[in-house]
């Protein structure tokens, strides 16, 4: 069967069997929704009208079939807390965790790339050390404690931009920029440690392939080697890291916006979680899932692309 | 002693600096059981946020607590878990992966393609869930980052086993007339040592920033007990009127997780 169209399926189940994992696991919840909304006070009766009306007392493919209905429709039920619907509540945070996200991922590939390049071409003994103990403090430093030290040094000491002062990015999307770089900065620096030393001994892998001697037995320069030869072999476990990396950003953000006080997906996960507010979290471990799911099948395309001898499943 | 810190006859910085900062943060904790300067708990409303002195050396937070006190408590508590997690998924991962694979079939391909799924998916977000199905607490924040720590063991675990299990000695032992327990755990376990030493280390610092994550999000461990995530997030908001409530936590995360990572580096020799 055509690569694309195994795939293809995979994902569709992938999703599916996702959505379905979601749906059971706040469904084992020792909770009662109707209770929980009508409160401690509420008589049996009730709570019984209610949880008729809720469709609560309806078996469980059924509730799952309506679950999946209403997810593919967009449509999540009302978030507990804010008596509005989840998806209107979802809307307005979509845009600040997204630009957070692909602003870090611009800075961790900007970053990393050169950088990466730069390590795997050390040869002493003194610069690999370096390079092993820079991105070892990277990853090293918990991701909310950096934010908080770029917004006391950028925000408080050098007053590169003022605490809290976020602007949308339709607004002005300059001031979006300057305001964001710097949680963007936060989620990136630990993702740019992990990146640099993944692509240093991808790139050293390679260097000691054949072709690398074939090509400077040619007469190959250095740098043609590297750029043109070397470089594009070690993109491709690059690339399926790198997707990895775009999970981590999102789950980094939900820390990051605490600190920084944005209200994006992240911030209003963790509030959800604390005040109980299932329908919301359902909804947003579900987007957040599928957005995973459907990266690691993009991932894998483009690897297809890059390699055309990857055939296995 | 020394040979162990030279790498070709020259000092191996890094290892120096691991081992350094993991004997301080080991030091810092283990005596923060037993004593710390002042009761980590106590509050004195009249010191408020009060800066570093000779007295209270990492100053006091809004609170009036001491943070050295609670620095080395809090380190203690964020080990523990840290500890605990590492040794759930540990076990769990050896057993799993061992099994697995040594004797392959179908059993392994489902389960390598369950870990697959759970590996694809951010550990924060699983555990958040988690947290959110049953409740916040120390306890449940050890089982639900020791579950999710599983698969990843399991990984390192079965992939050394794939290959051991072909080498001779197995094949001996097997003459020999051992059981295949005997092999897996007696054998082959011992020979993936050092595939696993390097997992445990970076098992371990995972735990310990995903639990100072978890408690930032309120999440892990509730007041009044301290660990450093927990002290952070406390600490927030004063962040600008007393940076030394936050930085004194902060920095004892980041001298353990970065000697622990420094050690199982070793510099610049993971690419021999």
């Amino acid at each position: 069967m055509n690569y694309f169209i195994k795939k293809t399926i995979a994902l569709l189940a992938t999703l599916l069997v996702a959505a379905f994992l979601t749906f059971l696991a706040f469904e084992v919840i020792p909770s009662d929704a109707a209770l929980t909304k009508l409160g401690m006070d509420a008589t049996e009766e009730e709570v019984e009208a209610l949880r008729e009306a809720m469709g609560l007392n309806r078996s469980l493919p059924v509730r799952y079939g309506d679950f999946l209905l209403g997810a593919v429709k967009g449509d999540f039920g009302d978030s507990v807390q804010y008596g509005i619907p989840v998806t209107r509540l979802l809307a307005n945070r979509f845009g600040v965790t997204i630009g957070l996200a692909l602003l870090s991922f611009v800075l961790i590939v900007g970053i990393s790339v050169p950088v990466g390049i730069l390590a795997a071409r050390a040869k002493t003994k003194t610069g690999e050390g370096f390079f092993a103990f820079l991105t070892q403090i990277m990853m090293a430093v918990p991701p909310f404690f950096l934010g908080m030290l770029i917004t006391l040094l950028f925000g408080i000491v050098l007053r590169w931009f003022a605490p809290g002062s976020y602007v949308a990015a339709g607004d002005d999307f300059f001031g979006f920029l300057r305001f964001m770089v710097f949680p963007a900065m936060a989620v990136a620096i630990p993702k740019i440690g992990m990146t640099v030393r993944f692509l240093q001994s991808s790139l050293k892998e390679q260097m000691q392939a054949d072709y690398v001697r074939t090509a400077k037995s040619k007469g190959c320069t250095k740098r043609r080697v590297l750029w043109a030869h070397v470089l594009r072999n070690a993109m491709i476990p690059v690339v399926t890291f790198l997707t990895m990396v775009m999970a981590e950003i999102l789950a980094g953000s939900i820390v990051i916006e605490q600190v920084f006080n944005l209200s994006g997906i992240g911030r209003l996960l963790a509030v959800s979680i604390s005040g109980r507010d299932y329908p919301v979290v359902r909804a947003i471990v579900l987007y957040t899932t599928a957005v995973v799911v459907v990266l690691n099948y993009g991932a894998d395309m483009l690897c297809r692309f890059l390699d055309p001898r990857i055939k296995e499943m | 002693m020394a040979g162990w810190f030279k790498k070709d006859g020259k000092w191996n910085v890094n290892r120096i600096i691991g081992f350094s900062l993991v004997v301080i943060a080991l030091v810092f904790s283990l005596v923060g059981c037993f004593y710390t300067p002042y009761d980590p708990n106590a509050m004195h409303g009249d010191l408020k946020n009060a800066e570093p002195s000779l007295s209270h050396w990492f100053g006091t937070d809004n609170f009036g607590r001491d943070v050295l006190s609670r620095v080395m408590k809090g380190a203690g508590t964020t080990f523990l878990v840290g500890l605990s997690v590492v040794s759930i998924g540990a076990v769990g991962g050896c057993l799993l992966g061992a099994f697995t694979g040594y004797f392959g079939g179908k059993a392994d391909l489902i389960l390598m393609r369950v870990n697959d799924a759970v590996a694809a998916i951010p550990s924060i977000l699983l555990a958040l869930v988690f947290v959110g199905i049953f409740g916040s607490g120390t306890l449940q924040l050890i089982a639900a980052l020791g579950i999710l720590f599983v698969p990843s063991f399991a990984r390192v675990v079965r992939s050394g086993f794939v290959v051991q299990k072909e080498l001779d000695y197995v094949k001996n032992a097997r003459l020999m007339g051992a059981g295949h327990l005997r092999i897996m755990f007696v054998h082959i376990l011992p020979n993936i040592r050092s595939s696993l030493f390097s997992a445990l280390a970076i098992g371990f610092n995972n735990a310990v920033l995903s639990e100072a994550a978890m408690s930032y999000l309120s999440l892990g461990v509730q007041p009044p007990d301290a660990s450093l995530g927990r002290m952070l997030s406390e600490a927030q908001p004063y962040f600008f009127r007393a940076p030394w409530n936050a930085l004194a936590p902060g920095f004892m995360i980041l001298f353990c997780v970065l000697g622990v990572g420094l050690l199982s580096i070793g510099g610049g020799e993971s690419h021999d």
